[in-house]
């Protein structure tokens, strides 16, 4: 059982995942530090695709008004588990 | 259902050549649309068209400019494909739910005046635009807001007065001859992404529009042909069991099922679907069984009626010799599981389908898939006489046959009609430059946005020929595309349909398109195919050298000293 904050494994790789199919290419050391800030590639088109993607692959639904702080890997997962244990 | 982790993958997989361009307009965010749209338009460019890695490329507009982004497309010169969907908000924003505004009394009345005011500014884009390029439209799908008039049970006279605004600017732009695309089933609108991203769709909602676009822009090539059994297919009963008076189609005989199989056989029929039969049975009572009157088919279109004793699969080779098409062109159904396994194994190529004749649900099942295999968007009238003309042909060549060709060709009393026209689209000359195999100058396929683009050009020369004789009309048969260029004119594509050959109809055409261009010389982009041998047949007959692939050129001369007796009368118009 994990303890609530400590990102699950198979979450991270899940994630990853979603990050690989929309940001081909960058290798995962990069993506899982990856931020709107230091990925030129992450604009606003990317970011919708990225969490709408990420909410179909885990069956989630990110809270509205979320969209526009989930700007981070880091970000994403601890909203992502935060949801999965919802 | 695609998901949309599916969509991303195949959109974002390499591509190679020039890409499947398209403009998608809309006055909302793409998003998602754009992605499964690209995606869908990979696929059918692969698994239909034969070009796996071909790419599309999706040109969009500005957010919240559905008319701007629409003449934006429209001044672009080049006569792309273009997808226009429309949302309430393109009508009036107050129709979505994202904008605020105060809820007057008269609102109704303000946003109906004010979508009517934008429908007639976009209608005549978009009819304009049906004219010269491949237009398809979507429809808006998302619910009107909450605050509408009326019980819960009742549709508003808004939404009423709208749905039928919108109605009637869809058929006025759908007769201008823009695709308008059927409403996908399922839930449209997702308000959650609506308010936090401008999409509108669900996903699910946005993969099946996306398909549907794809399928309007890229159809499925349409079977040409379909073969039926008789027996507890067309008709309830064993013909050498019961006699020709007695086999069954009626509701009162319990044998509808076959009668429906017999009206929906006489719609593709009117289609221009060639129907043939393939029967176990002897000639005579298949022939007085097709007499009866009461038939809900027209049994004349029937051809042909190969009837006998031996293998299904060899009497369907038989019907696809007859009408010059490939096997795989062709579907077959029979309610007998061992007629069917024999046809799939010795032609695997052959879509065959099991006649559920005692299970009327299944049938209408049957007759849904049959319909999807057989849809094309538009029909011509090539398309209604093609089994007449197939018929003529048939006669024709056991004429050719059977007595002295040259008497058989100067009896025919031909005559061969040149149209240079050619500025305007013609769906038949486009289907004969992308089908006609044997009588074809190269092999060339045209995309229809790039046929346009070269009607579209005054310098260029397009030549559509059309015939008739004794044995009747034929339509539409070949067509000629070439530019003139310092006298000569460089011919770059040149097909005739196989229905027309040995009537001398191609020196016809040469010798009309000299008149016609006052050309001193027709250069011949000629390229060998593995099929085109009746067009090699006849070069060789003109030049003194033929190469697999090249430019040839042919001077005037050489062609009058060349030619044949011609017979038929030729216009040129």
């Amino acid at each position: 059982m994990l303890e609530k904050d400590t990102p699950d494994p198979s979450l991270t790789e899940r994630l990853l995942e979603c990050f690989r199919v929309v940001f081909p290419g960058v290798p995962d050391e990069e993506l899982i530090r990856a931020s709107v800030t230091s990925m030129g590639k992450w604009d606003s088109v990317a970011h919708v695709t990225l969490v709408s993607l990420i909410e179909e692959q885990l069956g989630i639904q990110f809270p509205l008004g979320s969209y526009a702080e989930l700007t981070s890997f880091p970000a994403l997962r601890d909203e992502a588990m935060k949801s999965l244990s919802r | 259902m695609m998901t949309l982790k599916e969509a991303l993958l195949i959109a974002a997989r390499p591509v190679e050549g020039r890409p499947y361009r398209i403009c998608l307009c809309c006055g909302f965010e793409p998003l998602h649309l754009n992605t499964f749209l690209k995606a869908h338009l990979q696929l059918r460019l692969d698994k239909i068209y034969g070009e796996p890695g071909r790419g599309a490329d999706i040109s969009t507009g500005l957010f919240g400019d559905l008319r701007g982004n629409l003449q934006r497309a429209m001044e672009n010169a080049d006569t792309l494909p273009l997808a226009a969907v429309i949302d309430w908000t393109d009508l009036d924003p107050r129709l979505g739910l994202r904008e605020g505004y105060p809820v007057g009394r008269d609102l109704e009345s303000v946003i109906l005046s004010e979508a009517s005011t934008r429908l007639a500014g976009l209608e005549p884009l978009l009819t304009g635009a049906a004219g010269y390029r491949q237009l398809v439209i979507a429809l808006p799908s998302s619910p009107l807001p909450p605050w509408l008039l009326g019980l819960p049970e009742q549709s508003s006279i808004l939404a009423l007065e709208l749905a039928a605004l919108v109605s009637s600017f869809a058929a006025r732009c759908a007769r201008a001859g823009a695709l308008v695309a059927a409403a996908p089933p399922g839930v449209a609108y997702d308000v959650r992404a609506h308010l936090s991203t401008g999409f509108p769709f669900a996903i699910s909602y946005a993969d099946l529009l996306a398909e549907a676009i794809a399928a309007l822009l890229l159809p499925n090539i349409p079977k040409k042909g379909l073969v039926v059994d008789l027996d507890d297919t067309l008709w309830k009963g064993v013909l050498g069991d019961e006699g020709p008076a007695n086999v069954q189609w009626s509701l009162e005989e319990n044998a509808r099922v076959h009668g429906l199989f017999q009206q929906f056989i006489g719609g593709l029929q009117n289609q221009g679907v060639l129907v043939g039969i393939a029967s176990k049975n002897d000639p005579q009572p298949v022939a007085d069984a097709l007499a009866r009157p009461d038939l809900l088919l027209s049994s004349e279109a029937l051809f042909p009626i190969d009837t006998g004793w031996g293998p299904k699969s060899e009497a369907i080779c038989r019907i696809a010799s007859i009408w010059n098409i490939d096997p795989g062109a062709i579907v077959f159904v029979d309610d007998t599981p061992l007629e069917l396994a024999e046809v799939q194994l010795a032609l695997p190529h052959v879509e065959s389908h099991l006649f559920p004749s005692t299970d009327p649900v299944k049938a209408l099942e049957l007759m849904r898939t049959l319909r999807t295999r057989f849809a094309r968007e538009n029909v011509s009238d090539e398309d209604r006489m093609r089994s007449e003309t197939i018929r003529r042909a048939s006669e024709f060549q056991r004429s050719i046959g059977s007595s002295d060709p040259e008497g058989l060709i100067s009896g025919l009393e031909g005559e061969v009609s040149l149209m240079f026209t050619g500025r305007s689209y013609d769906a038949r000359a486009f289907e004969l430059l992308n089908k006609t195999n044997q009588f074809n100058l190269n092999g060339r396929r045209w995309e229809e946005s790039e046929f346009r683009r070269f009607l579209a050009a005054p310098s260029n020369v397009v030549c559509v020929c059309s015939y008739t004789d004794r044995f009747g009309p034929l339509g539409k048969i070949a067509v000629a595309l070439g530019s003139l260029d310092n006298g000569i004119l460089q011919l770059r594509s040149w097909v005739l349909s196989c229905r027309a050959f040995s009537r001398r109809i191609e020196y016809s055409m040469i010798k009309g398109l000299f008149s016609y261009t006052n050309a001193v010389a027709i250069e011949f982009f000629w390229q060998s195919t593995p099929k085109n041998r009746p067009m090699r047949d006849f070069l060789r007959g003109l030049l003194t050298q033929l190469p697999e692939a090249g430019s040839l050129r042919l001077n005037r001369g050489d062609f009058e000293q060349h030619c044949p007796v011609l017979y038929a009368a030729c216009r040129v118009g």
